[in-house]
Formats: structure tokens, C-alpha cells, sequence
């Protein structure tokens, strides 16, 4: 069972003559098949968590490791999505799920093939050779998705990837991302704003405090599993638990401000 | 992102909206630039035929678009300072296209290199703030003194005045890629090298494109002064020859041919954004 760590790790940059700690002493580890959400207010370094995890910045100290391996950079088993889609828009919208296969050096026949599998698999069938501009914010976040899964990676990292999208099309993508992740079997690290998201999709929530950035809440969450399961989305969000759960966690997000 | 002479009046006539007063067809207003357009090469031509017609300037000074169209003919049939018409062109042409694939070879790797590199920046940004405001008249003298009046000089003399603009264009296109797309190819497992070759070069494209249309339009500007020297053929030289004779319809001849020319890379240029590039107008 692979296994994404975070070890102790810190991050500061250089500013001003002096340095700015973004995170202190970060404890996270996520496995396969687990799905860790992550709330903070803004500055509290969750982006900065996931470029550590991402391989795109290095901590100042402690460790970054997937099945104790120390990450020296960004790579394929680790796929990002991004809030702004990050597509190419000089690629149709199959070539662009295709992407991670391409780097691979797969041929044609091979990407187009796989590229219409994932497009079904995020409800974009017929659209494999639709342009970019054709498409809707949602549709091109499902592309986005589509893509990472493309690179068969061991974790997803999402750095709010619902985050422009109508309060609508957010709530049937929050569903069909946790049919995706499950399909692919992957851990997953997504970042939002939104508590009612964060306790949906999560097998666990984690609650970052600022200045500097670092761990405090950290708990396990069954609601996603009992949407697999077949209870609606609705019926779950109503429910007297859930609620008080999400209240609990703004709470926990504006404790320090109150303080 | 490019501002060209015909997507500029339309924005800027957007600003002005017609208030009350009865509407035209859409279809007549949005052809509206091109009626003016064609409106201003007919006043042109009508001006100058009728200025050559009632001799208001001696023909020697403005032959008449007759003769201009005479002197075209015999300047492609039996040719003009010991060559015709095409051969003068194929000159010319040669020459710009050999300058512009060297300009390519060189400014591409360097617009890279500004884009990417701080150090490297550093050290090209000197070079090129150097280069890019030197007229070509007061540099061709010292590449002559260096490296004599051969072929080679005339195309260096035009690359150096191709070099800035594809340059910084190439930087500038580079720059367009968003951080999250070269981020998200990496997350993919691409290399630096992939990265390069599959979201940088393709996002630097429409601004390269850019540069190459800025660039040439300095080409054949530069054209005229690198024939000014030890050319047998060319059509600045050809331009030249005539000048000092008084020669006033070749002198015309010459300069529309390159007028030509240049409006029928334009043409190509915008051809290509549109067919090859179209996702460049739709973001």
C-alpha cells in the first residue's frame, strides 16, 4: 500500500532581508484509497502543502517522502489539478486527456482509445474532438480530472478544483470526482474553502491554522463512503450529523481569529 | 495580445456606439473597416492619376501609373540593370528568407533563454537593448569593415535587424504559458526538456508567429540599405540603380514589388494564425 508523507516539514521563504515561515512542523500522511480534505483560511498554507506534496517546492526541513522515499520533484504518480484548468488549448479536448500518455510516448491509436474511455468516465463521450473554447468551465474542470486520472497516478493533488464553478455544476462534480477516485483506486489531497465539500468528499478533513501554517484538526469522516453506497448526496448533507459537523469545523477554521 | 492596423480601429470604434441614429446593416458595419479601407487605396491611386494626368508634378518626378505599369513590364520581360523583374525579386526574396531562418535558429533559443533563465537575461538583455534601436544604415558600414560586401554581410545586416523583435516576442510568448500548465505537465512526469517541447514551444507559437511578421517588416526595410553595396541584383539594388538616373518609373516598380511582397506575407502570416493557430484568438 503506497503511502504519501509528510515529515516534520517546514517551509519558509526569503523576503525582506528576513524569512517568512509558511509551515511549521507538518505532520500528514495519506494512503491509497483515503481521501484527505483540507480546510484552512486563506494564508493558512494549504497551496503550500500541496506544492510540498506535489514535489514543486522542497521543505526547508523535515521530509517529504511516498513509500519512504525522499521526493526530489514532481512526477507522475503524484498528478496535480489545478482551480484553473491548466489545459492546452492548442490540443482538442481528447489530446488533452491524452497528455500524460503522450509524455509516455504513446502512440496515436493508443491515446485516442484511452482518452474516450476517460471521457466516458467523466460523461464527456462525444466531445473527443471538441476545442477547448467549445466547452463549459465544468466540462473543461472534467477534462482536467480526466487528464490526471490519464496518468495513472498513485495520488490525485487538487488544489481546489471546483473552486470557479456555479454552485450547481460544484455539486454534481463533487459526485462524479468521488466516482473517478474511486474508479482509479487512487489517494487523494484536495484543498477547498468550502466545509460542506471538505466533509462530503473526505475520508478525512484536516483544518490548517495560519502563521505559520501547520496541522490542527484531524478526523475521519464516513460520509463519502455512505454516498458510494448509494445514499444521495442531499439526504447526507441533511443529515443532523453532517450538520453539526460543519459546524464544528468553522468553528475549528475561526477558532485563532476569535481568540 | 497582437495589435495589428485592422483589429484596431474596430475595438476603438466599439467605444463609440452610434446613439439614436437609425442602424445600418450588421453586416454592412462590420465590413465598414474594409470599405474604408479600399476607399483609401482608391483616393491614393484616383490622386495620383489624376496629379500625373494634368501634370501636376513633371513626369519625372511622378510618372504616370501608365508608365509605372509600362516600366513593369519591360522590367520583367527584358529587365532592368542586368536582370528582370523575377530575378531582382528571387534576389531579394532569397535574401530575407536566408536572414529569417538564421534570425529563427538564433532568436528563438535566445527568447527562451530571456524567458527563462534570470542570469541568462542578464546577460542578453544588454546585448539586445543594444541592438534593437540601431538604424541599419549605421551598422552596415562596420559589418562591411568586418566581414566585406559578400552575401553573407547582406544577410547578417538583416538578421541583426530581424533579431529584437523575434527575440522578445519568442520571450513574451514563453511568458503566456501559465505557471499551473507547466506545473500540471510536470505533475504528469514530464521532463524539462518535454515541458519545452509540448507546453512552452506550443504557447510561444502565436507570439513567435508575431515577431516573424514584426521581423520581417524590418527585413525589407534592412533590405534596401544591404543592397546599397557591391549588389548586382536586388531589388533595392535595382531601386538604387534607377534612382541615380532619375529612373522615377522603375523606382516605383521597385518599391511596389516589395510592398507586395510584404502584404503577401502578411496574408500568409494571418492565414496561418487562423488554420494552424486558431485557439490563439479564442482564449
Amino acid at each position: 500500500m503506497s503511502l504519501l508523507r509528510l515529515r516534520r516539514a517546514s517551509l519558509s521563504y526569503p523576503a525582506g532581508g528576513g524569512s517568512v515561515e509558511v509551515l511549521r512542523d507538518v505532520d500528514l500522511t495519506i494512503r491509497r484509497g483515503e481521501f484527505v480534505t483540507v480546510l484552512g483560511r486563506s494564508g493558512a498554507g494549504k497551496t503550500s502543502l500541496l506544492n510540498l506534496a506535489a514535489g514543486f517546492v522542497a521543505p526547508s526541513s523535515g521530509a517529504v517522502e511516498v513509500d519512504g522515499r525522499p521526493v526530489t520533484g514532481p512526477g507522475a504518480d503524484r498528478a496535480v489539478v489545478f482551480q484553473d484548468d491548466a489545459l492546452l488549448p492548442w490540443l482538442d479536448a481528447s489530446e488533452n486527456v491524452a497528455f500524460p500518455l503522450r509524455l509516455k510516448g504513446a502512440g496515436r491509436a493508443e491515446r485516442l482509445e484511452r482518452a474516450a474511455a476517460l471521457l466516458r468516465l467523466v460523461g464527456l463521450e462525444g466531445h473527443e474532438r471538441k476545442n477547448l473554447w467549445e466547452l463549459s468551465g465544468g466540462q473543461r474542470q472534467r477534462l482536467g480530472i480526466a487528464r490526471a486520472i490519464a496518468a495513472e497516478p498513485e495520488f490525485l493533488l487538487m488544489d481546489e478544483p471546483l473552486g470557479a464553478l456555479d454552485a450547481m455544476t460544484r455539486d454534481r462534480m463533487q459526485e462524479l470526482l468521488l466516482k473517478v477516485w474511486r474508479a482509479s483506486g487512487a489517494g487523494a489531497l484536495l484543498i477547498t474553502h468550502s466545509v460542506e465539500e471538505a466533509l462530503f468528499l473526505g475520508t478525512r478533513v484536516v483544518v490548517m491554522e495560519p502563521r505559520p501554517g501547520r496541522i490542527g484538526l484531524d478526523e475521519g469522516l464516513d460520509f463519502s463512503a455512505r454516498f458510494l453506497e448509494g445514499v444521495p448526496a442531499r439526504a447526507l448533507k441533511a443529515e443532523p450529523a453532517f450538520i453539526a459537523a460543519r459546524e464544528r469545523l468553522i468553528a475549528a477554521i475561526h477558532a485563532e481569529e476569535a481568540a | 495580445m497582437t495589435v495589428s492596423a485592422t483589429n484596431l480601429p474596430e475595438r476603438a470604434a466599439s467605444r463609440f456606439p452610434s446613439g439614436g441614429r437609425p442602424a445600418l446593416p450588421a453586416a454592412f458595419l462590420r465590413r465598414l473597416p474594409v470599405f474604408a479601407a479600399l476607399f483609401t487605396l482608391t483616393a491614393v491611386f484616383g490622386l495620383w492619376w489624376i496629379a500625373s494626368a494634368r501634370g501636376w508634378a513633371p513626369p519625372v518626378f511622378l510618372p504616370s501609373p501608365d508608365r509605372v505599369w509600362k516600366a513593369a513590364q519591360i522590367a520583367a520581360d527584358t529587365g532592368y540593370a542586368s536582370a528582370t523583374l523575377g530575378q531582382h525579386a528571387a534576389a531579394s526574396l532569397g535574401r530575407v528568407m536566408a536572414a529569417l531562418l538564421v534570425t529563427l535558429l538564433i532568436a528563438v533559443p535566445a527568447g527562451f533563454v530571456l524567458a527563462l533563465s534570470p542570469v541568462g537575461r542578464g546577460l542578453l538583455d544588454p546585448l539586445i537593448e543594444f541592438i534593437r534601436p540601431l538604424p541599419p544604415l549605421a551598422y552596415l558600414p562596420l559589418v562591411i569593415i568586418w566581414f566585406g560586401i559578400g552575401e553573407g554581410s547582406k544577410i547578417l545586416v538583416i538578421s541583426v535587424a530581424m533579431f529584437a523583435p523575434i527575440a522578445i516576442s519568442t520571450a513574451f510568448g514563453v511568458g503566456s504559458a501559465s505557471e499551473s500548465q507547466v506545473r500540471a505537465a510536470r505533475s504528469f512526469g514530464a521532463s524539462r526538456f518535454q515541458t519545452l517541447r509540448h507546453v512552452l514551444l506550443p504557447a510561444a507559437l502565436p507570439s513567435i508567429i508575431s515577431g516573424v511578421r514584426i521581423a520581417l517588416g524590418a527585413g525589407w526595410t534592412t533590405l534596401v540599405a544591404s543592397e546599397l553595396v557591391a549588389a548586382s541584383r536586388g531589388l533595392g539594388y535595382m531601386i538604387q540603380s534607377a534612382a541615380q538616373f532619375l529612373v522615377t518609373d522603375m523606382v516605383i516598380v521597385g518599391i511596389l514589388a516589395i510592398s507586395l511582397f510584404a502584404f503577401g506575407f502578411e496574408i500568409l502570416f494571418r492565414l496561418i494564425e487562423r488554420f494552424w493557430l486558431p485557439w490563439s484568438r479564442r482564449r
